[in-house]
Parts: C-alpha cells; sequence; structure tokens
C-alpha cells in the first residue's frame, strides 16, 4: 500500500496546516498532542473535510485533488473510519449496525461470519449500542468499518473513549484484524504505547507541521519530541528460567517486580534521564544493569546532552553537558549504559 | 354536526398529508445548510405564522381565486381551489406549514451529524443516508410536527373563509360553523357543543404530540 497525502489550510483563527506524508507502511501512526492537526488529516482522508489546497492518493487512485478538482465523496472512497466514540447506529441494533456496513460493500474479501468471530461479536448482536460497554462498542464499530472490505482503515483515538482496562483488548483485537486481513491502517493517537504496539511508521505532528517520521523509535527521539526526557522502550526477551530476568542482546537485565509475568516478550519503558553512561563496565555500583554499546550521535538541546548509543537497540541517554564534556562523548565511542532495575515501566 | 367533524378532520388530515412532506425536506436542509442566505429562506417559511391568517386568505385568493395569478389556470385543468374544500386544506396547510418546519428542523437538528458521516464512510450516499440514518432518527419530532400541523389546522379559520368561504357540507370546518351559530340569535348554546368539541381535540392532538417528544427525550442516545 503507497498513501500519499497533502495538505495546507489556514484556519479562521490563524492556526495554519501543512503537512506532507507518504507512506508505504501497512501500519501507519500519527502522533501529536490535540490540536497538532492529526484528526483534520482523517477528515480530509475520509472525505468529510475539504482543505484549501490537498491530494490524496492510495496506490495510483487519486480520491482528492484540489488542483485538478477532483473529490470522490466520502461513501466512494472505501475508506472504513473508527471514530474517537464509536457513532453506533442507535435506532438498529448491532446486528442490524453490521448488516448496514455489510449490506453497502462493494465486493471485498472480509466476510461477516469471519468478523463476527474475531471480534467476538456473536454475544452482541440483539444487543442496542445505548446497552454495550466502551469496549465493546468500539468492537463493534471496528466490525462495522471492516465488513466495508476498506482499501484503508482509518482509526482515530479509537481507544480515547474506552476504559483503561479494555484498552489492551481492543488494541489486541486490532492487532489481531491487521494480520488476519492485512488491511491498511492509518491510527491517530496521542498515546505512545498505542502507536508502539501497532504502528510500523510514525509520523509525528506538532503545530499543524509533520516534525519527523521513522520507526516507532522516532517517538523517544528528542530532536522531534517536546519535553525534558524523552520515553525508551526497551524490547526483552524473558529468560526461560527466571521471570526476573530478561535479555537484551548477550546483556541480561533484571526486571522489577511489576514487570514479572510470563509473556515471552517483554516492554519495559525507560525515560532517557534515569539512564547513566560509563566509560568502563562499573563494578561497585548499586546500578544491576549494565548494557554495552556504541554512541551514534550525541544532540545538545536545551540544558541537556542527549545521547543516542546502540546497545542491540538504540537508547536515548541523557546526560549534563558537564559530563558530555568530561567523558569526550562522540559517536562511535564504546561505552556501558546503567540501567537501574526500578527505573523499568511497563508501557502506557 | 357529525358531517362538520368529518368535514374537519378529513381538511386537516389532507392539509397535514400534502404539508408536512415539503416540511420535512425544508427542515432538513435548514438544520444542515450552513449558508448566510439562511435567514431569508427561513423568514419567509416563518411568515404564515406571524401575519394575520385573514391576510394569508388574502394573498390565498388573489393567486388561487378565479380570477387570480393561477387560479384560472388550474380551473382550466379541472382543478377548483376557491370556495371548494380543496381551498380549505390549502389553507390550513399554508397556516401549519411553518409549525411542522419548525419542528422538523429541530428533530434534524438533534440527530447527531456524525453519525451522517459514519453512514457515509460505509458506503451510503447523501439520499441513502437521509432514508436510512436522518430520517429513522429524527421520526418522532416528524410526527410530533405532523400532530402539531393537525392541531392548527383544525382550527383554521381567517384563512379559511377567505379562500373558502363558509359553505354548508362544502368548506364549513367546526371553527367557521362555531361563528355561523353565533351568528343565529341564540345560536351561542347550540355553539358550545361545537367549542367543547373543538377544544377535546386539540387537547388529544396536543397530548399525543407531548407524549412523542417525551418518548423521544428518553429515548435519546447517551453522547
Amino acid at each position: 500500500m503507497h498513501l500519499s497525502c497533502s495538505c495546507r489550510h489556514a484556519y479562521p483563527g490563524g492556526f495554519r496546516l501543512d503537512i506532507e506524508l507518504e507512506t508505504d507502511a501497512w501500519r501507519c501512526g500519527l502522533y501529536g498532542p490535540s490540536g497538532s492537526g492529526k484528526s483534520s488529516i482523517v477528515r480530509l482522508l475520509a472525505g468529510v473535510w475539504r482543505a484549501d489546497a490537498a491530494r490524496v492518493a492510495i496506490g495510483d487512485r487519486v480520491v482528492c485533488d484540489t488542483d485538478a478538482g477532483v473529490w470522490v465523496p466520502p461513501e466512494r472512497r472505501g475508506f472504513g473510519v473508527v471514530f474517537q466514540d464509536p457513532h453506533l447506529f442507535p435506532h438498529l441494533t448491532v446486528a442490524g449496525n453490521l448488516d448496514y456496513a455489510a449490506r453497502r460493500a462493494r465486493g471485498g474479501s472480509i466476510r461477516r461470519a469471519e468478523v463476527e468471530d474475531l471480534l467476538r461479536l456473536g454475544d452482541l448482536l440483539d444487543r442496542r449500542p445505548g446497552s454495550l460497554s466502551g469496549g465493546e462498542r468500539q468492537r463493534v464499530a471496528i466490525g462495522r468499518a471492516l465488513l466495508t472490505s476498506p482499501a484503508l482503515l482509518l482509526l482515530d483515538e479509537p481507544l480515547a473513549a474506552v476504559d483503561a482496562g479494555h484498552r489492551v483488548e481492543v488494541l489486541t483485537y486490532l492487532e489481531r484484524v491487521a494480520l488476519a486481513w492485512r488491511v491498511p491502517m492509518l491510527l491517530v493517537s496521542h498515546d505512545q504505547s498505542d502507536l508502539r504496539r501497532l504502528a510500523q511508521e510514525v509520523f509525528v505532528f506538532r503545530d499543524g507541521r509533520v516534525a519527523g517520521h521513522g520507526g516507532p523509535e522516532i517517538l523517544s527521539d528528542p530532536r522531534v519530541q517536546p519535553g525534558e526526557q524523552v520515553t525508551n522502550v526497551l524490547r526483552l526477551e524473558r529468560s526461560e528460567d527466571d521471570p526476573g530476568l530478561a535479555r537484551l542482546g548477550s546483556a541480561v537485565l533484571q526486571l522489577p517486580p511489576s514487570l514479572h509475568g510470563s509473556g515471552r516478550r517483554v516492554y519495559a519503558a525507560v525515560s532517557s534521564g534515569a539512564i547513566a553512561l560509563s566509560a568502563a563496565p562499573a563494578t561497585d555500583v548499586s546500578i544491576r544493569n549494565s548494557l554495552p554499546g556504541v554512541v551514534r550521535s550525541v544532540v545538545p538541546r536545551g540544558g541537556a546532552v542527549f545521547v543516542l548509543v546502540d546497545v542491540g537497540q538504540e537508547l536515548w541517554v541523557a546526560v549534563t553537558p558537564s559530563a558530555a564534556d568530561e567523558m569526550g562523548l562522540h559517536a562511535g565511542q564504546s561505552l556501558c549504559c546503567l540501567v537501574k532495575t526500578h527505573s523499568l515501566g511497563g508501557l502506557g | 354536526m357529525a358531517e362538520v367533524v368529518g368535514l374537519t378532520l378529513w381538511v386537516a388530515v389532507t392539509a397535514v398529508g400534502i404539508g408536512l412532506p415539503p416540511a420535512v425536506v425544508g427542515g432538513y436542509l435548514l438544520a444542515r445548510w450552513r449558508h448566510p442566505a439562511r435567514w431569508v429562506v427561513e423568514t419567509v417559511v416563518n411568515l404564515p405564522l406571524v401575519i394575520p391568517p385573514v391576510v394569508t386568505g388574502y394573498l390565498l385568493l388573489v393567486v388561487f381565486g378565479r380570477g387570480g395569478l393561477l387560479g384560472g389556470w388550474l380551473e382550466s385543468l379541472g382543478l377548483r381551489i376557491a370556495f371548494d374544500w380543496k381551498g380549505a386544506v390549502l389553507a390550513a396547510a399554508v397556516v401549519s406549514f411553518p409549525l411542522m418546519v419548525r419542528a422538523t428542523r429541530i428533530a434534524f437538528a438533534g440527530v447527531d451529524q456524525r453519525l451522517e458521516a459514519a453512514a457515509r464512510s460505509l458506503g451510503a450516499g447523501p439520499l441513502d443516508t437521509f432514508l436510512t440514518v436522518s430520517l429513522p432518527l429524527a421520526w418522532r419530532g416528524i410526527v410530533s410536527g405532523g400532530v402539531l400541523g393537525f392541531a392548527r389546522s383544525l382550527g383554521e379559520f381567517g384563512a379559511t373563509i377567505m379562500i373558502a368561504g363558509n359553505i354548508p357540507g362544502v368548506t364549513r370546518t367546526i371553527p367557521l360553523a362555531i361563528y355561523s351559530e353565533v351568528q343565529r340569535p341564540g345560536g351561542l348554546a347550540g355553539a358550545g357543543v361545537l367549542v367543547g368539541l373543538s377544544i377535546g381535540l386539540a387537547a388529544v392532538a396536543l397530548a399525543v404530540s407531548e407524549w412523542l417528544e417525551r418518548r423521544e427525550r428518553r429515548d435519546a442516545p447517551v453522547v
């Protein structure tokens, strides 16, 4: 799938939107604070909003081009949309909502029985949307959008109205959907953990522009992210012998009790400010986890110096300018990242 | 008496039957249309609500009377409006139209536009969306608008007497019958029965309308 979208728009309040994005990722994420222009892009793609100047194409199909006077109405774009609020039709049952989409589907390979099975909608069919929980509603909305066999599934903050306990559940269903049908997805979120789990490529929005894009690790990049610190996410593999230990490359980390569990994969979040650098493997310190690595780049920003270290995956470490000076930090340098066990946390 | 009541109900039902469909379309357009010229349309539509019904009747007579702008032409087609029950229907429809537009406009304004956007994204065209989402979600408001228009039609007097006259058995509805009765010496008592009937019908219509609106509020989805 190749999606290209460019959009320029001046809002009456003075806010300007100037977005260019091109992606080949099957699961693409848009990240940014509210008011950064993410939702405008979704509405542009969905065909419910017109920008001053815009061009949108999926593959070689152009659905909107203000210069050429092309505007495909939403019902003929074949894009499924799941909004923040599920927008289920209140006058229809769950089955009625699904039928509504299935009857209007133009061909496509996604079958009703499969959708009901995968999203576990079977028990909900006779219910009215008003009697469903937030997570159930969002599941129905995802199923309804899927039944049109969309060329692209737009997910605009689909987890924002879902309570914390059901977020992971809905995310898991989205992952299953992505695997089962390879539906291209565009996920909009202001939550990093959603995007780290689901997106292959992330566009970071700030003030109506794309501040940067790349793999999910861009979410930890201090050159793109504002704020004093950035959050690194370590993808670890749990030891088979001890649930409190996990491997990262050749190094072994001790996990805090909150991350003791059973899953093979462990995602551990650690702030750039909670990692120390040491020129030699540290002995005589309380820090248990020492990860050998190589400096990739050194980025002074504000009152700190951010150092990108490759320890088998890339980690951002924030140090003081004086520490950076004294250690003579430079790209290519070998050193160790010291990570306190209790500075490791869960995702989201 | 039965004849008068029957004619009145017939005129009111027909007036709503003719006026409600365009009122639904007009109400929808006014609820969704965001054009600056909207207020002009709204003013024109609401005018019969505030101008004296006699003036409405006069204008109808100018247009639909035998020597009127359209009246002669319509009569050559075999459609006689002035001093016919059809004139009474036209008068009732015109006078109750703004009430029905207002009710349907409010009903459509209460339909979440994002539901309409969702329908479009699922492949429904604009007309499909109107028929399958907007209309079903607004139907209670539309029905209550129809009931309101019906009640207003029952009581129509000024415009009716201008365009349709007061012909027993043809255009004499309850309000006109009350007027005629009172004109007769000693007719005050005879009019009382008709007055009671009139109040009763209007009260039932209002109660139905109110009941529908209450149900609508109760069933409204929590957003």
